[in-house]
């Protein structure tokens, strides 16, 4: 596959899931379930060096993504036994596969790998420097789906959260503070946000074509617009989100 | 002196291709799912100015999910279930 036609394997029996390229385009991100936890871990883009950033019993880590200057990453941590596994938005695959590999736990060097911990993991948003030791928590939540990107600035998270009647797009300083919802619909979900030079572009469901398509907005949320569509078809800026 | 004019050739349009592509700045990708073709994964390069959307020729398995491309969409990273399980392929 690829470009060349050749697909190549990167992990081997790892149960591994969600990919993100650094800026870079030479480290590879991505989650694998262990016994009752998942880690995020880092390889090269051959496979090789693959190292366990984070993980420690107990917590799912999910949807690493890259800072713009390629140094972090955030990623959502969901500590076992929280009450919100009806709040986020994982896949039927996924529950799946999170249940085989609770039953099933085949041996990888990346699992011998210590990642960091956190004495006492709240859920939520966290950030961490690829060479760091602890993530620091950047919003403390039970309601996402699927990644949090940094802005374009990396001063900001831009994430996917229920307020309550839907999913909408929210932003927030990397300290956790200044939440700020920048698409409100009550009757449609908005999600997948990523930065474009000065806009953020976000996937919305069009009821009317029964169509995932993709909108443009600007940094305060305001000019939303409709930049791709086609019928019947979903168009995903993120694929992080295909299956839930 | 041929030599000369030929390396000086040869980083002008070097020089001129990067400053007309903004080559500084990742492409905006995207990955599309009809279910016309069962759900299988494409990847398009967007424009968000002029909201045209250009087709990468990278084939990706339909079993593909978690799909990802890098910065100028020259290769794409995804899961997708081996014969030992789900794992991360490149393309």
């Amino acid at each position: 596959m690829g470009k060349d036609g050749i697909e190549k394997q990167l992990t081997t029996a790892l149960d591994a899931w969600a990919p993100a390229f650094s800026p870079d385009g030479k480290t590879i991100a991505f989650y694998n379930y262990l016994s009752n936890s998942s880690s995020i871990v880092t390889m090269n883009l051959d496979g090789s060096n693959q190292t366990a950033l984070y993980g420690t019993s107990g917590v799912y880590s999910y949807y690493p993504q890259f800072s713009p200057d390629g140094k972090s990453v955030s990623f959502f941590l969901y500590v076992s036994g929280c009450n919100c596994a009806s709040q986020h938005r994982q896949g039927a695959t996924e529950e799946a596969s999170r249940l085989h590999a609770q039953n099933s736990h085949p041996t990888a060097a990346v699992r011998a790998s210590a990642g960091a911990q956190v004495a006492t993991p709240t859920t939520g948003w966290y950030t961490m420097a690829l060479t760091g030791t602890t993530p620091t928590l950047a919003y403390a939540t039970t309601s996402w789906w699927g990644p949090a990107v940094y802005s374009g600035d990396g001063k900001k998270l831009l994430t996917t959260h229920y307020d309550g009647a839907q999913w909408n797009v929210f932003s927030f300083n990397l300290d956790g503070t200044a939440l700020t919802p920048l698409t409100t619909s009550t009757d449609t979900i908005n999600i997948s946000a990523v930065p474009n030079k000065n806009l953020i572009l976000f996937s919305r469901h069009n009821s009317t074509n029964l169509s995932d398509d993709i909108y443009a907005m600007d940094q305060a949320g305001a000019n939303q617009t409709l930049v791709s569509s086609t019928a019947s078809t979903t168009e995903y800026l993120i694929d992080s989100y295909w299956g839930d | 002196m041929k030599k000369l004019a030929v390396t000086l050739a040869a980083a002008m349009i070097i020089a001129l291709t990067g400053c007309g592509t903004d080559s500084s700045s990742p492409l905006l990708t995207y990955v599309a799912r009809a279910s016309s073709d069962s759900y299988a994964p494409h990847l398009f390069i967007l424009n968000a100015t002029t909201h045209q959307s250009t087709a990468v020729a990278i084939p990706i398995p339909a079993s593909a999910f978690h799909v990802a491309s890098n910065s100028d969409a020259t290769k794409v990273v995804y899961t997708r279930n081996d014969s030992t399980g789900w794992d991360i392929f490149l393309g």
